[in-house]
């Protein structure tokens, strides 16, 4: 008995087939046409299994956006690149004939009212090894700098650590945000798209699922009692399906802009308060002559600017400040035209003046106002590591579906791979449970 | 794991120091049938989230095998020696503008003890059987276009994609030895092999590029193997 138990299941395993899993033959109902909502249609296509795409926005791609009339080239919005050489996302790229450049920016520092040549050294010692000295104690990134000793003066720099997680040091988990992060399988080199991400999103994908895409669709309740699940839209009309497949941000599942019936388990709930979700705000200024390095990182108004034509073809002169959390809540607040003068204001203070003489127009784009998306991509908060992330993944009652970068418990939330990666596995889940 | 293995690399040297009474060595050339089933798993769910697969990266399904061997007192009805092992895979898939390929060399280091049910000298062609504990390795390596995919953990370090798996293995073999000459056997052999892989670091993610599946990267490794196993003998009694 021993010795069959020893053998058995293993050689009966190996004799079934993903094919056989694929049992299902309902339709599905995918929440969002996102980076995980579009890969998971192009599954389902594939698969040819029937599903539909509710879209809340009038358009096709959610947190990946581009904007094409502002300069001479196409400019992403949103997600602008991949991590790693080494991913699903990094394969897909390569088959859609994507070009790819391994970003490698020259960095200025400005220190409260001066640029120095590199980070101090012993911010760079602590950041490197905050997961292993945050391990006993779940500080947030300015406690942590606090209590291990990194310069007043180096603040600045951690707004823009933080700032790489989507979020402001006084929200963010030095122990959780590194420790996830560290398990990513991709490698770390960030890769920046020569066109732009949502190109290679739209060659690869929206081509193939688009004509199942229902735009302008606002999922306001899910009943998920029957057999038949029934999604209603804002205008109140219902779309049936067998399973739903949800990958809207996580501060969309939060705010309850969806209802459940029943309620979603109380588990579940928890989880949309444990994972955080930032403002954010990309603002692009165009000016007559470049002035400015390939990146700045440091600014009190802004924590981090980067020279948005780097890699790119284009003829134009593009800057980008990218505002996270609190920096941006602060700019939300203000006009167009006041967020566009305060950042003008802060270059002008670094380089003397030379930013608003060169001035020649601007785009801001608010992640945080737009109803459907409502900020930057998740982050761990103190307290809350894999396990949330682990909650929201989990299927309810073989009928409801969560993906979406938020959900991905591998180091690759917040990235554009997080949401495929994410995608194929509730797929594949979906299919799996028949 | 590690300790283990050394220890058990020099048991094997101890087995070979032994005074011997006769020498034998002997190759064989191997089909084999093998089943690595989350490693196959990790393949299947790699080639369905990638419809885009011209041709699906293929499972773990077969290979060729080398062997050599080394016994002492061939011709006793117990003869013991050192036996080493190796294959070779190449895995391919396919896809525009990507070509894939994961390369599995296994090496297995077995203790190698035949079992005859009559001393060699009395009948000369007869059946064998083989016990074969072991230390099992497995190399895995990912190609991209022909290219090692090294990531790039550190602006100064470069990580190659690729896992070291460690596992303890039992062979159980039975054939048929003919004889040609007092120098030369011929046998032909069936041996199942089973090597639960313990420690397979990263296996997954060279196999997938993932590491979230809930995939194990510790496997179980199911060999069947037929094949023709050629001797020589030279009895130091003779």
């Amino acid at each position: 008995m021993s010795l069959l138990g020893l053998f058995l299941p293993g050689v009966l395993a190996s004799c079934q087939k993903i094919d056989d899993w694929t049992e299902f033959d309902g339709k599905v109902l995918i929440i969002g046409a996102g980076a995980a909502g579009l890969y998971a249609g192009y599954l389902l296509s594939e698969k040819g299994i029937d599903f539909q795409i509710l879209e809340a926005s009038n358009h096709i791609g959610g947190r990946i956006e581009q904007l094409k009339d502002f300069a001479d080239f196409a400019i992403d919005l949103g997600a602008n690149g991949l991590y790693g050489n080494y991913s699903l996302a990094s394969d897909l790229a390569h088959t859609a004939g994507a070009k790819l450049v391994q970003e490698s920016r020259k960095r200025s520092y400005w220190q409260k009212d001066h640029f120095i040549p590199e980070l101090p050294f012993e911010f760079i010692f602590h950041f490197d090894t905050m997961a292993e000295e945050a391990i006993d104690d779940d500080l947030t990134y300015s406690a942590y700098f606090d209590e291990y000793g990194s310069e007043e003066e180096n603040e600045f720099f951690h707004h823009y650590a933080a700032a790489q997680a989507g979020t402001s040091p006084g929200r963010v988990s030095a122990k959780w945000e590194p420790l996830i992060k560290s398990k990513k399988s991709s490698g770390n080199g960030k890769h920046i798209f020569k066109k732009s991400c949502y190109d290679f999103l739209d060659k690869l994908l929206v081509s193939k699922v688009s004509s199942q895409v229902s735009l302008n669709t606002i999922a306001t309740h899910i009943n998920y009692q029957e057999n038949t699940i029934k999604v209603t839209d804002a205008s109140g009309t219902i779309h049936e399906a067998q399973k739903v497949l949800l990958t809207v941000p996580i501060s969309v599942l939060r705010e309850g802009a969806i209802e459940f019936t029943p309620s979603l388990p109380s588990q579940k709930l928890s989880a949309f308060n444990k994972i955080g979700m930032d403002a954010c705000i990309h603002v692009l200024l165009k000016f007559s002559a470049p002035f400015y390095p390939e990146q700045i990182i440091g600014g009190t108004t802004c924590a981090q600017y980067f020279d948005t034509t780097y890699g790119k073809e284009a003829s134009n002169h593009v800057l980008s400040a990218v505002c996270m959390g609190v920096q941006a809540e602060k700019l939300s607040g203000l006009s167009e035209t006041e967020i566009v003068d305060a950042i003008i204001a802060e270059l002008d203070e670094m380089f003397e003046g030379v930013a608003s003489s060169r001035f020649q127009g601007a785009h801001v784009k608010n992640w945080w106002n737009m109803p459907h998306i409502q900020g930057a991509f998740s982050f761990c908060k103190p307290g809350h590591g894999e396990d949330a992330r682990l909650d929201l993944a989990e299927s309810v009652a073989n009928k409801l579906y969560f993906a979406g970068e938020a959900s991905h418990c591998n180091g690759h939330h917040g990235t554009v791979q997080g949401a495929f990666e994410t995608a194929y596995r509730e797929v594949l889940k979906l299919v799996s449970d028949g | 794991m590690a300790k283990l293995l050394i220890k058990s690399m020099l048991l094997l040297l101890c087995m070979m120091a032994l005074p011997a009474q006769a020498q034998h060595y002997g190759g064989s050339l191997a089909y084999g049938r093998v089943s690595i089933p989350q490693w196959n798993r990790a393949i299947e769910v790699y080639n369905f989230s990638r419809p885009y697969l011209l041709e699906p990266l293929e499972t773990y399904s077969s290979n060729i095998h080398l062997q050599g061997y080394w016994l002492q007192r061939p011709y006793e009805k117990v003869s013991l020696g050192p036996m080493i092992n190796y294959t070779r895979n190449c895995l391919n898939g396919k896809a525009p503008n990507l070509r894939v390929d994961v390369h599995v060399q296994r090496l297995e280091l077995d203790a190698l003890v035949r079992l005859r049910k009559v001393a060699f000298k009395k009948e000369l062609n007869s059946f064998f059987m083989d016990l074969s504990p072991g230390i099992h390795l497995a190399y895995l390596t990912r190609r991209h276009n022909g290219k090692a995919i090294f990531t790039v953990s550190d602006e100064a370090i470069l990580k190659r994609v690729r896992s070291l798996g460690i596992g303890i293995g039992l062979g159980f073999k039975i054939g048929y030895s003919l004889y040609f000459s007092r120098q030369l056997l011929v046998s032909p052999f069936a041996l199942i092999k089973y090597t639960p892989l313990m420690y397979a670091k990263n296996s997954i993610n060279v196999l997938n590029q993932l590491t979230m599946d809930g995939l194990r990267d510790h496997s179980m490794v199911y060999d069947f193997r037929v094949g023709i196993e050629v001797s020589f003998c030279w009895a130091v009694e003779d």
